[in-house]
């Protein structure tokens, strides 16, 4: 046996544990198709039904939190891009770049529920409570990070010949920045907007705080339902959310897939 | 301050001016200080001089539900971190041999893992380890009587539910330096005639050393903030920090009591993020377990 495969032990752990990682998703799928009226878990389910993913589909506070989920998303992740963009491609050749990433990585290593309650009696103060300006301002805080984190590894692997070259052609300072600079790290940017959507999307500790009944997402129309019935329609809600989550991460290969053929073409 | 113009120590090589990208700066800095730092600055001035200097620190040290709420969350936090290695190792480990369709999909299910949202998470553990959940349906129609077991409601079942939270980034954290390890080293050593364990033992896990650092770190890190998991697995009787921070300014609305317990929890996680930096390059670990 080659010495670098793996033993029985390892294996037999990774499998297993791979299984369990798992079954979860199966149960939840499993309880959103069952038919019957309680939470009940059949193998095979004797009354399979898609009754409880179309109540949902058809409730409109289940579509509205939707809605509202995806537009905060899209926002916050267009935003935290934005802000996370300026400050990677500012801090690079910096000597303050330390100091400032540590302050970019703060909002994720501090606990989401210090922030929020840092910020929840701001929020009251400057009117945002309840709004949906304030939930998105909340998930760029709490995205940035990441939009930053994505970007930076990008900014790293430039090539600044390229940008010298521009400007010694004539271009000026914005335009090698619009010209040269955001298009070649045009990948990175794309996958800033989906790594920060997909933090907004899944966001609930913060968003608890600071949304109304009027402006509250889809996690925390899941949370009260969590708390107070556990009828089926939680777990159909909890398909779509999911699916939702697939839907980003598919976009997000997509993606990917077309920043590695670009770079292929470029070349 | 990041703009970069300014003074440079004399003898400074490069012409310094800002460009405007680095005026760009600004902005992100100038957001985060007033939603972030500015907020968070007033929760600590907050906790400390509202009703008597430390006063709200004293309150929170006296209360022993937030003592024990504490103790909990590092003692849970703990046995998380080590069941990550554990299992995030044997994980890693197996993804980084040779390629094959079977190793395709566990890597495919790690991912997988890592996207669905955490409520989703929590809820599918609820529904298991409920009364009359799933686990004990399954176990009936094995003719196991389940009727005995407690799950929901205990820490057991924050520590299940934290570890299926926390496996992925573990896992994803150790595979770069687990590829990074030489094969030719360990085919050395076995042909040196050391058994495949005690090569493992000598060669493989001290070459992932800080891997294994900043994996436990990073797991550490995550486990004491959590506040879903303890929330709907956990039960009213086993509340993490955060849950009792929650319930300060839920129930009580005791902003400066809150307050200290959170200056409180920051301090601990900044002294590990610190211990963390110091291991190794935090954008590197952080850009990893981002949802890259």
């Amino acid at each position: 046996m080659a010495p670098e495969e793996s033993g029985a032990v390892a294996r037999a752990i990774a499998w297993s544990t791979a299984v369990l990682l798992v079954v979860p998703m199966v149960v939840v799928v499993a309880l959103a198709v069952n038919g019957s009226q309680y939470v009940q878990f059949q193998l095979p389910p004797d009354d399979v039904s898609l009754k409880w993913l179309r109540e949902v589909a058809d409730s409109p506070l289940w579509r509205s939190a939707l809605m509202q989920s995806v537009k905060v998303a899209l926002l916050s992740a267009v935003l935290a891009t934005a802000l996370g963009t300026a400050c990677a491609l500012g801090i690079r050749n910096s000597r303050y770049a330390g100091v400032v990433q540590t302050l970019m990585l703060l909002p994720l290593i501090v606990p989401l529920i210090v922030t929020a309650l840092a910020i929840y009696p701001l929020w009251v103060d400057l009117g945002l409570l309840g709004t949906t300006a304030g939930l998105v301002i909340g998930h760029t805080v709490v995205a940035m990070p990441f939009a930053f984190l994505t970007v930076w590894s990008s900014v790293g692997t430039l090539d600044p010949q390229l940008e010298k070259a521009a400007a010694s052609l004539g271009a000026g300072s914005w335009q090698v920045l619009r010209r040269v600079t955001l298009p070649l790290i045009a990948p990175a940017l794309l996958a800033s907007v989906i790594v920060a959507a997909a933090m907004s999307f899944d966001e609930i500790i913060v968003s608890l705080f600071i949304a109304s009944p009027q402006t509250q997402t889809m996690p925390v129309v899941l949370w009260s339902h969590l708390r107070e019935n556990l009828d089926p329609t939680v777990a159909a809600a909890s398909v779509f959310m999911a699916a939702m989550n697939l839907v980003i991460l598919f976009v997000g290969i997509a993606a990917g897939r077309w920043a590695v053929k670009r770079r292929g073409a470029a070349r | 301050m990041a703009a970069g113009g300014g003074v440079r120590p004399s003898g400074a090589r490069r012409r310094v001016r800002a460009s405007p990208e680095q005026w760009l700066t600004l902005l992100p800095i100038a957001f985060l200080a007033l939603f972030f730092l500015y907020p968070f600055g007033d929760m600590v001035w907050a906790s400390v001089s509202r009703d008597g200097l430390f006063a709200a620190y004293a309150e929170a040290l006296d209360d022993p539900f937030f003592v024990r709420a504490v103790v909990r969350t590092l003692v849970v936090s703990l046995v998380c971190t080590v069941a990550c290695l554990v299992l995030g190792y044997a994980i890693a480990y197996e993804l980084t041999r040779r390629r094959t369709p079977i190793r395709t999909v566990i890597l495919g299910v790690v991912l997988l893992t890592f996207w669905i949202s955490i409520l989703i998470r929590a809820y599918s553990w609820l529904a298991i380890l409920q009364p009359g959940g799933v686990l004990s349906d399954v176990a009936g129609l094995v003719g196991i009587s389940a009727e005995s077991w407690r799950l929901q409601g205990t820490t057991t079942a924050v520590a299940i539910g934290m570890v299926h939270f926390l496996l992925p980034y573990m896992v994803l954290v150790l595979i770069p330096p687990l590829r990074a390890v030489d094969p030719a080293l360990l085919r050395a050593a076995h042909s040196l005639g050391a058994s495949r364990l005690r090569t493992f033992w000598r060669v493989t896990l001290p070459l992932t050393k800080g891997g294994i650092v900043a994996g436990c770190i990073l797991t550490f890190i995550l486990s004491i903030g959590f506040y879903v998991m303890p929330s709907i697995l956990g039960g009213p009787a086993n509340p993490f920090v955060a849950n009792v921070i929650g319930e300060q300014v839920g129930t009580f609305q005791a902003f400066p009591v809150a307050g200290a317990m959170s200056v409180l929890l920051t301090v601990v996680v900044l002294c590990l993020y610190a211990t963390l930096v110091r291991v190794s390059d935090p954008t590197k670990i952080l850009g990893d377990s981002g949802k890259a």
